[in-house]
């Protein structure tokens, strides 16, 4: 889509005190694209040089070569044309301070271009209302966090990009005809290649088109007591939190159970909801999914047998015989059909993946059989990988008697009911869940409970897990040079540091000025230093973005646990022992080396675009 | 004026000044930016569910009315529904005002019985290094933020000592039949000892610099001299002369600690990460949760007011030459 507002010679007098142009402005539209091809290098321009500025041929800024033919006399411009006052909006510094002092570079950026800039912090609801519900906006630090769902590719390249999700993630009113049209096309594409293509001209394009300007890929850092437990598994682009590792760790010693931090409360149990990230794992651990990611982030057949295509727009799945709900009853396809059905019927988080579903049916009392409007490539992931494997016989009576039918996502039962390898025991409010090991699962895990525990301070949960009372920290928000020296310092203490499928950016409202200009955007984005902000800012935990979404995404294979640039404590790689596992493991190592990325081997990688 | 006019005059201020209260709480919080039901309403919801949602907590009406609905409600405890679960308030609170009165309780009473004793021992110790030291010490632990306290506390009993749990309320996977025995088991105790000794070493330091003030005062009367010319023992002097007869300030200004004590379990509780009223206020604000942070501002607010009135209540009843005019 072209700009549709293509007369907008927005300007700020200041511009002149900045440059030293005397006599002479510069519109932002034109100024902002002549900014470069897209690499950041700063060797692309067309322009020539001038320096010193005010020049006869061009202007020079600070970090920019603005041509002559841009530069307009400011007598010709009015104060109809000045561009307000921006302002970026950002959480308090007390919830992610470094996200917040990003935020304050950002700005000093901006202003470096002439333009005013405040940083208005608000709490995330608040931020997410105001984001989300409204348009009075003009940019906002944002934060996505990866998820298993997240590994493929589609979700966020269509719900991020595509004009259809301006309600959604695609918060900052951006559309591109050509984007929609190929991002469609990648879901519908039955040759995997073909699909990765079409995915890269969408990274492309957003790049080009710059919406967001995306500032690093973090690592996710996760500490655990590698004396007592063994078996952690390192997911490619989530991190060692994740159903694998929770699937295949075991105590070395007499330990039965697995007590876990985390730093915010449960949001929800309940099977139509996910939005939590606390609760994905809590999830997976009562609920069975017909698929999840194995280690390369691929989708592997969990409570289903195997995804068996019979043709482009119907998927046959059987399902493991034998199996049963938490109570006893047994699972049968019934009750896969009836799972889906709800996400079909009525509004829920994952009603989106359903949507191409055209018929449910059940073959027999294992089988089941999907059948779409159009070939669906995502489906594996996007909808097996996520939607809970509920009870028919008790959903029944909860839809029919209890639950409001227009918000499911807002039931929360008293004792949620499974399938899955751990079974729900008590959600003690700002203390713990606690889940216990089902038996009778087909893959039984090899503890007997895991406790999750809510406690807010960093400090308090570290010295937790130091003192032995924890066992791992799920999401561990402090100072991660801290964490290191005292994971290192600690023999009884690994520690994995992931580069995720998550990112940070900065969000443009691409529906208001002067951000509905191309050019003003990719200024924008070429005016930060994300090597400044991943290295000085984050200390090196992260990694700065050379493409829209992140480096480890799809098909990216085994690889280290961690790309950073800091010489975070690396867990050894062994293959599992566990039979029937698939997880590639972290073992524990007191003296660990600095690593190097391995991204580059990996020749389906996303980020070769770029490369 | 007599007692039955001091009190009634007293509860109508402490009634008007809580609906006061009340009223600044409720256009504080609506005066944030965004809407206060985004965690609520999620993405997955069409504009209708949402609106039915808002309609559901009266986010639909002018603010007028909730406002009108919000006070009449206050009068029968009713502080309505949670935004983020939808469960009632004072289900939600219930649980965590116990939870912050017993470790708030257990740190006043602990600092009293630690600081009147010490109080009255520097001041029997007038111009002597002990006296000075202690002064300091006192004020130092005062000066001290209980966060600081708090983590150094964890570091040395929990990290290097192993002695107490780093801590969270009750060992992992525990649960109880009652609050009762939850509040009298031993793992429980032992995880109430370091918060507790945490928030007595800032609270001691009060009853204690009151204490000798209030004590150096009665040693210069002369039943105290008196005493002393009988032969009656230093310490029994101390004891049971001079600090009796200088409790009375101590006594009254306990009631005022205690109200405070709850007020200021937030930060204690959060390093803690002990489950009460102060850490839910936190949480509740942070997400936006206006009835959750309205209700336990209120009943913070409350406890104080109370405890302010009891103090004048006790203060006239302890001492004869107060006059209720």
């Amino acid at each position: 889509m072209t700009d549709q507002r293509p007369d907008n010679p927005l300007q700020r007098r200041n511009f002149l005190k900045k440059t030293g142009a005397v006599g002479a402005t510069v519109t932002l539209a034109s100024f902002a694209g002549c900014a470069g091809d897209g690499d950041g290098d700063g060797d692309d321009t067309d322009t020539e040089t001038v320096a010193g500025g005010g020049g006869d041929d061009t202007v020079q800024m600070e970090g920019f070569q603005v041509p002559s033919e841009n530069v307009v006399p400011q007598s010709d411009l009015d104060d109809a044309q000045a561009i307000p006052e921006l302002t970026l909006i950002v959480n308090p510094p007390d919830a992610q301070p470094d996200d917040h002092e990003t935020s304050m570079f950002v700005s000093e950026e901006i202003a470096k271009l002439g333009l005013d800039t405040t940083v208005e912090t608000m709490t995330w609801p608040s931020q997410s209302s105001t984001v989300w519900d409204g348009t009075d906006w003009d940019m906002t630090f944002w934060q996505m966090v990866g998820r298993p769902s997240r590994l493929d590719p589609d979700e966020f390249s269509v719900q991020m990009g595509h004009s259809s999700f301006q309600e959604g993630y695609n918060y900052y009113f951006w559309e591109d005809d050509e984007y929609d049209e190929k991002v469609m096309a990648q879901r519908e594409e039955l040759d995997q290649d073909t699909r990765e293509q079409l995915i890269k001209e969408c990274q492309q394009i957003f790049h080009d088109r710059g919406p967001s300007t995306f500032l690093m890929y973090p690592q996710k850092t996760i500490p655990w007591n590698s004396e007592r437990w063994d078996g952690v598994v390192e997911l490619n682009g989530m991190g060692a939190v994740n159903m694998l590792t929770f699937s295949n760790i075991e105590p070395t010693g007499d330990r039965t159970e697995l007590n876990i931090a985390y730093d915010q409360e449960l949001q929800a149990l309940n099977p139509f909801d996910q939005s939590g990230e606390i609760d994905m794992i809590q999830h997976r651990m009562i609920w069975d999914r017909l698929a999840w990611p194995n280690e390369s982030a691929l989708p592997e057949p969990r409570l289903a047998e195997e995804f068996n295509w019979k043709d482009d727009t119907t998927l046959e799945v059987p399902i493991k015989q034998g199996h049963t709900f938490h109570d006893g009853e047994p699972v049968t396809a019934e009750d896969v059909k009836y799972s889906y059905n709800i996400h079909r019927d009525y509004s829920t988080y994952f009603s989106g993946p359903v949507e191409p579903v055209n018929e449910i049916t059940v073959v027999d009392d294992h089988t089941v059989e999907f059948s779409f409007d159009y070939h669906f490539a995502p489906f594996p992931m996007a909808a097996m990988g996520r939607i809970a494997i509920i009870p028919k016989h008790k959903w029944t009576d909860i839809i029919e008697n209890k639950m409001d039918v227009d918000s499911p996502m807002l039931y929360q039962e008293d004792e949620p009911l499974g399938s899955g390898p751990m079974e729900f025991v008590h959600w003690k409010s700002s203390e713990e869940v606690r889940l216990e090991r089902f038996d009778d699962h087909f893959d039984p895990i090899a503890y007997e409970a895991r406790n999750s525990r809510i406690i807010p301070s960093v400090q308090t949960m570290l010295t937790q897990l130091e003192n032995g009372t924890l066992d791992m920290l799920a999401n561990y928000r402090g100072d991660k040079d801290v964490l290191k020296d005292r994971v290192e310092s600690n023999d009884s203490l690994s520690m994995a540091a992931t580069t995720t499928v998550g990112f940070k950016q900065i969000s443009y409202n691409n529906d208001r000025p002067p951000f509905h200009i191309d050019g003003f955007r990719r200024a924008m984005n070429h005016r930060f230093d994300k090597e400044t902000i991943v290295n000085d800012i984050y200390s090196g935990w992260g990694r700065s973005p050379r493409t829209a979404w992140s480096p480890p995404h799809w098909r990216a294979g085994t690889t280290t646990s961690s790309s950073a640039t800091s010489s975070a404590c690396r867990p050894r790689r062994t293959s599992s022992s566990r039979p029937g596992s698939s997880g590639t493991r972290a073992t524990g190592c007191s003296t660990c080396p600095p690593t190097t990325p391995k991204s580059a081997t990996n020749p389906l990688h996303f980020e070769l675009l770029w490369d | 004026m007599g007692l039955k006019e001091f009190v009634t005059r007293r509860i109508i201020q402490i009634v008007v000044l809580y609906f006061a209260i009340a009223t600044m709480l409720f256009f504080l919080f609506r005066a944030a930016p965004g809407d206060p039901l985004a965690a609520y309403i999620g993405t997955g919801f069409t504009e209708e569910q949402a609106a039915q949602i808002r309609a559901t907590f009266g986010l639909d009406q002018p603010l007028h009315v909730q406002y009108w609905k919000y006070m009449t409600s206050l009068v029968t405890f009713n502080f309505g529904l949670s935004y983020i679960t939808g469960d009632p308030v004072w289900g939600i609170i219930q649980d965590r005002i116990w939870n912050t009165l017993v470790l708030m309780g257990t740190s006043v009473v602990l600092a009293y019985l630690i600081g009147v004793p010490f109080g009255a021992y520097l001041a029997w110790n007038r111009g002597t290094k002990r006296e000075r030291f202690g002064v300091v010490f006192a004020l130092i632990s005062r000066s001290a933020p209980v966060f600081w306290t708090g983590l150094l506390g964890i570091w040395i009993f929990s990290f290097k000592l192993g002695w107490l749990p780093a801590g969270s309320m009750s060992q992992p996977g525990v649960t109880y039949s009652s609050k009762l025995a939850q509040f009298t088991s031993p793992s429980f105790l032992r995880h109430l000892i370091l918060p507790a000794l945490v928030q007595a070493f800032y609270f001691y330091s009060l009853p204690a610099l009151l204490m000798r003030n209030s004590m150096l005062e009665v040693m210069n009367e002369d039943f105290v001299d008196f005493a002393e010319l009988k032969g009656i023992s230093d310490f029994a002097v101390m004891l049971k002369h001079a600090a009796r007869n200088a409790l009375l300030p101590i006594v009254t200004a306990f009631a005022v600690a205690a109200g405070f004590a709850v007020g200021g379990s937030v930060v204690l509780e959060t390093v803690f990460a002990w489950p009460g009223l102060g850490r839910e206020m936190v949480r509740a604000v942070i997400a936006n949760d206006y009835p959750v942070a309205q209700a336990t501002f209120l009943i913070l607010a409350g406890l104080v007011l109370i405890a302010n009135f009891l103090a004048d209540l006790a203060y006239g009843y302890l001492d004869p030459r107060i006059t209720y005019d």
